[in-house]
């Protein structure tokens, strides 16, 4: 087991170096002058510029640049906004919370969900058929639409939850009170992304329960007289939902990144509105530190899914 | 001007033109000087006195007391320090956690702020401000002419700040006591009041920023001003918190809280608003065809706002189609300004085909105006100029690059692209970000037509900077000698009247050379429940005594 | 004594029994079978068709703005006018277009990129292997969404851009695709053959493993021509769609603003969003069924 996994990270290794390199090209490729960039769009007298050049290492030749990119890395920095020179790591940190709060819950909820409604349809015909019928038309939304729609409906016209934001911005609870705000307010962006994000588990649970079932040792346990209930609750059920727990682990990795479109329509402080917040005023270092922090996190997530569907499936430990 | 500095000045003013708030902003303040500054002469003849603050001594409410404020904020702050760099988003907030020496009144007159009064010299060359004696920073200390000598000159010693440019003249300030600041320019200047009243100009805490780099400075984070509000708390993305400062030097603060809510699509915002979970917004977001649901609504006050600015489209004088003049009035007959207006602005506009604005109409040439609209003579016109219709059914394709503002503008581009086709031109429309815009059209050089908002800055003067060869923004490769002669004259013209009269005719010569084509003014609504007062905006009498955004005043009546 | 003929197979002989012959195969039936493919496969005929006849079909000019605005849907103007005066109708047509081309190039070029790394990785193994693997492991690892943004944000919003970028953002998975089925085909005994033959490994490549592989790539292109309308829908929100067409996703962040007064520039788009979405789905289970007998969607 050491082995497979010492062998899972190995193979991490380059790739991670390939994060880094493209990371650092980000901010090279993109057309115009990097110093205007790092300036803020001010404009300079040539010893300003100059002084900024040195600075920010942009004298150096490139590969120099890049190794001392990769120092300043590994020592933790992920690097200063351009705009506000704040360390981005603190900026990237202050927007967690509330980016996992929504994405866990949803993808949480989602994946629970779409099991659920899997396995209870799994032999009834026609509940099949008007689950995958409602799946499509959810699958097939933009997430601003659904999201808007789902205000109008129940903030403004139910009143049952708030529009928009992370808080209410009247009073200032502590906390249960807080916390229960927090989740007032979480309600409906989390709706919304479960809505989107439940008929792809639904999709995946479903074909493989379909699949399992067709299996040969379900066959034989059939011949030997079980019961199609009990057959299928104590030994397909478990396999079945292999494929969408991968599903599961992989969006757990991109759990960091965010909503982009959902974080907009609600308000939500999250880590994809700064994504775009800093793509749209070119803060390149804010956008290269979020692109490594997520790529660990897939990367990690990866990983872990890896070794558990080791654990649970033996097989895959012998073969690659 | 070498490109960079070009470059930058654009960029500053251009900047301001970003959603919401600072872009009007901007152009209210620009329609301030060109309303208090008529003559852009350089000697000052009159000494100015100020009018003294007054305090409302029996004021009828005490200090807060009213709750808790909730504004509408499309975006998030760089930081909090005003003074640095261009930062939109914090501007508003500034207005409340900071003060200015002067500043600009909702008619666009100078006023006091923390400056109760102030004398210029005959010559010109010093003005001596009398600051209030009981301001204090948000952590205690006092707030003397040491803050004002710092804070000043660090603006000008600092290449990069926004507000540098327009100061420059500003040589030195002593400081004879603790509270007055005598400034000492190189030169006289009309300007450099309302430049002080302007932007990025706001009074910093000597005793916190001396010595450090004011653009990493912690503070930055966690600022002290001077001003009715103190900073709480800031939770990135999703509000700006600020409490009342009970040593606020002037009258109120009223309201306990103000907590600035970040929310950044239209939609989003109205159903806040309806919802009672927004207050107020003046931050243009809004969107205007929903301002017909709110007004019926009952529960909410709007208010217009009309700005002395004009958008015009501008043409690449240096490429062969656009450099024709004749191709250049066929575009200007092709444009419908009503349609414009209505469908690309939604109606918050009035159609304008004079080269300066007519809110400023003692400075407006009514006469010099752009082509009629006139679509089969301009088709005519473009066949004559030897750009007959091809077998695509269009003559020619421009590139137009205009500048992501938001749904208006592309509403806009959008309309004028129409327009043009139906004429048989043909475009392509490119939407960009300030800096992109920016790197496209004044530093490549690459479009055929884009257009603007005129921002107008210190009164006529302002058409030398956008006219003039060579000038500040013209980007466009415009060139006339004779404008250029006048421009020159005007601007050293000692008579007032003189000076007006040499501006109106480089409008008569821009119109001759049908050098842009304006074609609308701008107007925005703030929409806010009725029951707040103290706003300062149009129609409200603290809009006279305070500056835009600063909501010492406000107070909310109880039901 | 004559025989009674007990062979019930249709007679496919000549032109005719050419052209049928596919509808009588296997895949076909299990296609057919699935329930969804159909269904799907019909959903998209008519949006091809409504596509390619929109020029003829609609009333109007979509960019022409000579109608009243926000108007709702009446007998001149079926589907409403929108904030600028511009007829819905043909601006839903004419939208069918430029939505179905994003989405088929962009899928197209994923497939194609997909194809090409994850078929030279899987057949040739070793070093060109792991580097290949390691540069789409990259790939998968960023998310694509993204990545799109920085490079539509910095190169421009010009809807060719936005085709390519979505495709080259999303090729990861094709490959992943394409490269376990190199890997086993390449120890399949008609590949051996061929290699013992003497046909040069680039031809085995092309004629072999390329066409045997291909069918997993065609059923997440569905998926992916389906994603990619949406990822355009979600551009325009940001504001990074091309302003110089119309597209259903334009069209529907038009509509945000307008909900409450003007229902229908949102709602039209969207409900076209949706069954295009959805056609290009059903038609990707279809071909699952098709490719996988025991992946049955649908009960026995």
């Amino acid at each position: 087991m050491l082995r497979y996994l010492l062998r899972q990270l190995g193979t991490m290794i380059p790739t991670f170096f390939l994060v880094m390199v493209i990371s650092f090209m980000l901010i090279h490729l993109a057309p115009g002058d990097p110093v205007n960039r790092y300036s803020g769009q001010i404009s300079l007298s040539p010893e300003a510029r100059q002084a900024l050049l040195v600075k920010y290492g942009l004298d150096q030749p490139l590969p120099v640049q890049f190794v001392t990119y990769l120092e300043t890395l590994f020592q933790g920095d992920l690097g200063k906004s351009m705009l506000s020179g704040r360390p981005v790591i603190e900026m990237i940190g202050e927007r967690l919370p509330a980016t996992l709060l929504l994405t866990l819950s949803s993808s949480t909820l989602a994946f629970i969900g779409g099991n659920v409604v899997a396995v209870l349809t799994a032999r009834r015909r026609w509940l099949d058929f008007g689950a995958s019928l409602i799946g499509y038309v959810l699958f097939s939304m933009p997430t601003f639409w659904l999201g808007i729609i789902l205000i109008i409906i129940f903030a403004t016209q139910l009143d049952w939850f708030p529009t928009s934001g992370f808080t209410n911005a009247r009073e200032s609870y502590t906390g249960l009170a807080y916390a229960l705000d927090v989740l007032h307010h979480l309600a409906l962006p989390c709706l919304t992304l479960v809505l989107v994000e439940l008929p792809g588990y639904y999709r995946v649970a479903r074909a493989s329960i379909g699949e399992t079932r067709q299996e040969d040792f379900i066959t034989t346990l059939r011949a030997s007289g079980l019961s199609q209930g009990t057959i299928f609750r104590r030994y397909a059920l478990k396999n079945a939902l292999l494929p969408s727990l991968t599903l599961f682990g992989l969006s757990l990795g991109y759990a960091l990144s965010g909503a982009a479109l959902v974080e907009i329509v609600f308000a939500w402080p999250g880590v994809g509105r700064l994504t775009l917040d800093s793509v749209l005023k070119r803060d390149y270092p804010v956008l290269m530190g979020i692109y490594l922090v997520i790529a660990i996190s897939v990367m990690a997530a990866i990983l872990i899914t890896d070794i558990v569907y080791a654990f649970i499936d033996p097989r895959i430990r012998y073969q690659s | 001007m070498d490109d960079q500095k070009k470059v930058g000045v654009f960029e500053s003013l251009v900047r301001s033109e970003r959603n919401g708030i600072s872009r009007r902003e901007f152009l209210r303040r620009g329609l301030a000087l060109g309303l208090s500054l008529p003559a852009a002469s350089g000697v000052i003849a009159t000494v100015l006195g100020a009018p003294v603050r007054v305090f409302a001594q029996d004021a009828a409410a005490t200090k807060g007391g009213q709750g808790t404020l909730v504004v509408e904020q499309s975006g998030d702050p760089v930081s909090f320090n005003p003074n640095y760099t261009i930062d939109d988003f914090g501007y508003p907030i500034a207005f409340n956690t900071h003060s200015m020496l002067v500043t600009l009144s909702q008619d666009v007159e100078v006023i006091p702020d923390i400056a109760e009064s102030w004398e210029t010299s005959e010559d010109g060359l010093t003005i001596t401000f009398h600051l209030v004696q009981n301001a204090k920073w948000h952590d205690g200390t006092p707030v003397t002419s040491a803050d004002v000598k710092w804070t000043y000159e660090k603006i000008v010693s600092t290449e990069g700040a926004p507000g540098r440019d327009n100061l420059i003249m500003l040589e030195s300030v002593d400081t004879p006591d603790d509270y007055t600041a005598v400034f000492n320019l190189s030169s006289p200047s009309s300007q450099f009041l309302g430049f002080l009243a302007w932007y990025a100009t706001f009074l910093l805490p000597k005793h916190l920023y001396e010595g450090t780099d004011w653009s990493t400075n912690p503070v930055n984070q966690t600022p002290i001003g001077s001003g009715p509000f103190k900073f709480v708390e800031y939770v990135a993305g999703d509000h700006i918190t600020l409490e009342a400062n009970p040593d606020y030097f002037g009258e109120g603060p009223y309201m306990d809280r103000i907590v600035y809510r970040i929310i950044p699509d239209a939609a989003t915002l109205e159903q806040a608003i309806l919802n009672d979970e927004v207050d107020v917004d003046i931050s243009g977001l809004f969107p205007t065809d929903s301002l017909a649901n709110v007004e019926a609504d009952g529960r909410f006050t709007t208010v217009e706002k009309v700005y002395a600015s004009n958008f015009y489209i501008v043409f690449n004088h240096g490429r062969d189609i656009t450099g024709n003049i004749e191709v250049r009035r066929a575009i200007g007959e092709a444009i419908d300004r009503a349609q414009i207006v209505e469908r690309g602005l939604s109606g918050a506009g009035t159609p304008v085909n004079t080269y300066y604005t007519p809110v400023i109409s003692w400075a407006n040439n009514s006469d010099a105006t752009a082509p009629d609209y006139d679509p089969e003579n301009s088709k005519a016109l473009l066949d004559e100029a030897g750009y007959p219709v091809q077998a695509d059914g269009y003559r020619f394709k421009l590139s137009f690059p205009y500048l992501a503002f938001g749904d208006a503008w592309r509403s806009i581009a959008q309309v004028i692209q129409a327009q043009l086709r139906e004429v048989g031109i043909d475009s392509e429309l490119v939407e960009l970000e300030p800096s992109a815009w920016n790197a496209r059209v004044a530093t490549d050089d690459n479009y055929d037509i884009t257009y603007l908002a005129g921002f107008l800055g210190p009164g006529p003067g302002a058409l030398k900077n956008r006219y003039g060869t060579g000038g500040g923004i013209n980007f466009w490769h415009y060139s006339n000698v004779e404008v250029d002669k006048l421009l020159d004259e005007a601007a050293s013209e000692p008579n007032a009247e003189e000076a007006t009269a040499k501006y109106k005719q480089v409008q008569a010569l821009l119109a001759e050379d049908i050098a842009s084509i304006p074609f609308s003014g701008a107007a925005t609504t703030f929409v806010y429940r009725k029951e707040i007062s103290g706003l300062p905006v149009p129609g409200d009498a603290a809009g006279d005594i305070l500056g835009f955004g600063n909501f010492a005043l406000v107070q909310r009546a109880s039901s | 004594m004559t025989v009674q003929n007990l062979d019930t197979s249709p007679n496919l002989k000549g032109f005719r029994g050419w052209l049928l012959r596919p509808f009588y195969s296997s895949a076909w039936k299990r296609f057919m079978k699935s329930g969804y493919g159909p269904v799907g496969l019909v959903m998209l005929i008519a949006l091809i068709i409504l596509a390619t006849a929109a020029p003829l079909l609609a009333p109007r000019d979509p960019f022409s703005i000579d109608g009243p605005r926000l108007s709702p849907p009446d007998a001149d103007y079926f589907m409403g006018t929108d904030n600028l005066g511009r007829d819905m109708l043909s601006g839903v047509l004419s939208g069918a277009r430029v939505s179905l081309l994003i989405g088929i190039i962009a899928a197209g070029i994923s497939a194609a990129v997909g194809i090409v790394v994850g078929s030279i990785s899987g057949y040739f193994g070793g070093w060109i292997d792991i580097f290949f693997s390691r540069l789409t492991e990259v790939f998968l690892i960023t998310p694509s969404f993204f990545l799109i943004i920085v490079v539509v944000a910095t190169l421009g919003s010009n809807f060719v851009y936005i085709m390519i970028v979505i495709g080259l953002t999303t090729w990861a998975t094709n490959a992943r695709l394409m490269r376990v089925q190199a890997l086993a085909l390449r120890e399949r005994t008609f590949v051996q053959a061929a290699l013992v033959l003497g046909e040069s490994r680039r031809r085995i490549l092309i004629r072999h493993i390329i066409p045997n592989g291909l069918a997993p790539i065609i059923a997440n292109s569905t998926l992916l021509v389906a994603n990619a309308i949406l990822i355009e829908a979600g551009l325009s929100f940001l504001g990074l769609g091309d302003p110089n067409v119309t597209s259903w996703g334009q069209m529907v962040f038009i509509g945000q603003r307008y909900l409450r007064n003007a229902p229908w520039i949102s709602f039209f788009p969207g409900l076209a969003i949706v069954f295009t979405v959805m056609s290009f789905y059903l038609l990707g289970d279809g071909i699952s069924a098709v490719l996988n007998p025991r992946r049955q969607l649908l009960d026995e």
